[in-house]
């Protein structure tokens, strides 16, 4: 693959495709769907097709252990310029910040992000403010959309050729900054954060819903399903909405600032399983302002347990304004097609 | 969610005790002091010790051809595995089994097995008697990536799920069999992948993650236990020795960099740093541990080099049932 971005290459798509997505514990603690390596290799297929038919001229595909863009190309005569990256190596999450990153400095106009909430944040942090269509394929989607690939790459290619103005077809998503004295990398969270009791990150998926103590949310509507769907039933804010919530669990911990404000609620924790909670207290959050949270104890980045706060460790949390452009793939479709077939535009004799 | 502190500790025993038991055993074989072949477990200890920490002793595993850490794991005791390895009478099956056939059916454990998926179908019979019996006992297979492509694990998968047995699948997916890397004999990368294919649920775990495996072990045997049939969990692993034995026979058929990218997760060093982290065991403690495996794998050396080789006169001993070996079945 080239290396440097070569604007005359024309417009590109760059699908980022995660093998590990919909395969971990949660299919054993409460029977989420498995998401197979063929569901995810028809995906990516369809949205090479969308892609090309929307507009793009190339289309660059994360490389990975699975190999499932060399799988998804195998025996087809591809309609255009495709091609798969090398893999980074990594075999986790890393690999699709790393192809996100290399995507971005590629020149590629809009990501198609195959996972679910844990994937779309590692494109997220790979490529911050990427153009990206995050289509569900994975355990829990609270922030992908779920839509047909297919038109998922048109509305990509769409963007990337300019066939469709991304200004108008596009939104920007909030994202959860974590901030930390020991961790040198970026961390950030598209749904939410938050502290459990603990010193390990296991099986990474966290279904024992006792061990959580906070959750700073920046997505909480009332038909999410995982630790946002707990501040969802008792202080929604949309994912187009200004700020987050902060919400302290365990009426009996030290959460518990004033008993009388204690509510007991049930919610979808994860796919297949609701649980009791008591919210000890619950407060909006404006874009900036900080939640600290102190360790001991594990933070989970969109439901993943992700790092490890040792005692007296601590790390702050921010929902900020300016995470990727989301693609209305609709409103895309719509524009493009508006725009290259408009009234009149029949060929004779056809 | 976290293990409880005994279990941290428990789990970092069992795999250094895998660990130095195969350790002793490869340098063994390199000097000639042990006969027949060697498949060490060095770098998967994770997986077994994850699993069989959620086991009691009545509850079974069957194992592979790779099979020490799973005994080790299960609670083997080192002098009579390692008697067996050197073919002494003093071993588990009178020195006539060898690394490959250990068993010890007073810790569920049905065998090692030198058929490539032998073990799954014993594992499944094992699961059937137990739900026939009406026992709360869980079975488990410990098989590879290479074996799932063998027609006895499909069968025994399919019976397993169609009569909702109590048993559990742990793939070790440890990239190869023998010298084939994975996907020159699999269209598929997670074998976890087949487990829908028969009905079970399944999940991957890092199995160079002992509170990873042991957690997904927990939920499936639970599962079991409680009456909801079969799972199946695929354990990202990797083998720091060749195929059998410590030294590469010269084939490459895995990069240097392959390997030392692997050994740089090694399952004990990765956990001895959180136990470190978490406060339940400093480097004194883990090298305790360490002193205490390698005490008593030197007894066992000791104990099994000291003892006889086996009576030629037993020769035809255990080769039959007794019954029919004397001739009460005709």
């Amino acid at each position: 693959m080239s290396q440097a971005a070569d604007p005359a290459a024309g417009p590109a798509v760059g699908i980022v495709a995660n093998p590990l997505a919909g395969k971990d514990i949660r299919r054993l603690t409460s029977g989420a769907t498995p998401i197979s390596d063929a569901v995810k290799i028809g995906a990516i297929r369809r949205a090479v097709v969308g892609a090309i038919e929307g507009g793009a001229e190339r289309v660059l595909i994360s490389g990975d252990r699975a190999r499932l863009g060399e799988r998804a190309l195998a025996g087809w005569e591809v309609p255009g310029s495709v091609e798969v990256a090398e893999p980074h190596g990594w075999h986790t999450g890393r690999d699709s910040q790393l192809a996100a990153a290399q995507f971005r400095d590629e020149g590629v106009g809009a990501i198609v992000a195959l996972g679910g909430d844990g994937t779309q944040r590692d494109v997220a942090t790979g490529w911050r403010e990427a153009p990206l269509v995050p289509l569900a394929v994975g355990t829990n989607n609270v922030f992908p959309i779920q839509t047909e690939a297919t038109v998922a790459g048109f509305a990509a290619g769409a963007v990337a050729s300019g066939h469709a103005d991304a200004a108008e077809v596009t939104w920007q998503a909030k994202i959860i900054d974590i901030t930390t004295e020991g961790i040198q990398r970026a961390e950030m969270a598209l749904v939410d954060v938050c502290l459990v009791r603990g010193a390990f990150v296991g099986a990474r998926a966290i279904w024992d819903l006792g061990s959580v103590s906070e959750i700073v949310a920046a997505i909480a509507e009332p038909d999410s399903v995982g630790l946002a769907a707990i501040a969802a039933a008792v202080a929604p804010v949309g994912r187009m909405e200004s700020g987050g919530v902060h919400v302290g669990l365990g009426c009996a911990s030290a959460n518990a600032r004033d008993v009388q404000s204690c509510r007991h609620i049930r919610a979808a924790v994860m796919p297949g399983a609701y649980s009791d909670i008591d919210i000890a207290h619950c407060e909006r959050l404006r874009f900036g302002q900080p939640v600290t949270l102190s360790g001991p104890g594990v933070l989970t980045l969109d439901g993943e347990r992700e790092i490890v706060l040792g005692r007296g460790e601590r790390a702050d949390a921010t929902v900020n304004p300016d995470g990727p452009y989301v693609i209305d793939v609709g409103a895309a479709v719509a524009a493009a097609q508006q725009r290259r077939y408009p009234f009149g535009s029949a060929v004779a004799g056809r | 969610m976290d293990p409880s502190p005994e279990t941290l500790l428990d789990l970092h025993r069992r795999m250094v005790r895998i660990r130095h038991f195969e350790e002793a055993a490869g340098r063994l074989a390199e000097q000639n002091r042990l006969p027949g072949f060697l498949h060490l477990y060095v770098g998967e200890e994770a997986v077994a010790a994850g699993v069989c920490a959620n086991l009691d002793d009545d509850d079974q595993i069957s194992s592979t051809h790779r099979g020490h850490g799973h005994l080790v794991a299960k609670g083997g005791d080192y002098s009579g595995m390692m008697a067996e390895l050197m073919g002494k009478a003093t071993g588990y099956c009178g020195g006539k089994g060898g690394s490959m056939h250990i068993c010890d059916l007073d810790l569920g454990m049905l065998g090692a097995n030198g058929i490539v998926g032998g073990g799954v179908p014993i594992a499944v019979g094992a699961g059937f008697a137990n739900k026939y019996r009406g026992s709360d006992r869980v079975s488990v297979v410990f098989f590879g990536d290479g074996a799932s492509n063998i027609g006895a694990f499909h069968e025994a998968a399919n019976m397993a799920a169609a009569l909702s047995l109590p048993v559990l699948f742990v793939c070790e997916n440890n990239e190869y069999g023998e010298f084939t890397p994975r996907d020159r004999t699999m269209a598929i990368t997670d074998v976890v992948d087949r487990a829908a294919g028969y009905g079970m649920p399944g999940a991957i775990v890092d199995g160079m993650d002992v509170v990873a495996v042991w957690e997904a072990a927990n939920e499936a045997v639970s599962r079991a236990r409680r009456g909801e049939g079969p799972s199946f969990i695929e354990a990202k692993t990797y083998r720091f020795y060749n195929h059998h034995g410590v030294q590469t026979l010269g084939m490459k058929y895995r990069s240097d960099d392959e390997l030392e990218q692997w050994k740089q997760r090694d399952p004990i060093e990765l956990f001895e740093d959180r136990l470190a982290t978490a406060g339940v065991l400093d480097a004194d403690g883990a090298q305790a541990a360490h002193d205490a495996a390698e005490a008593d794998i030197e007894a066992a050396i000791a104990f099994a080099e000291e003892s006889p080789l086996p009576d030629p006169d037993n020769l035809l001993v255990d080769v039959y049932t007794p019954a029919a070996y004397s001739g009460a079945i005709s």
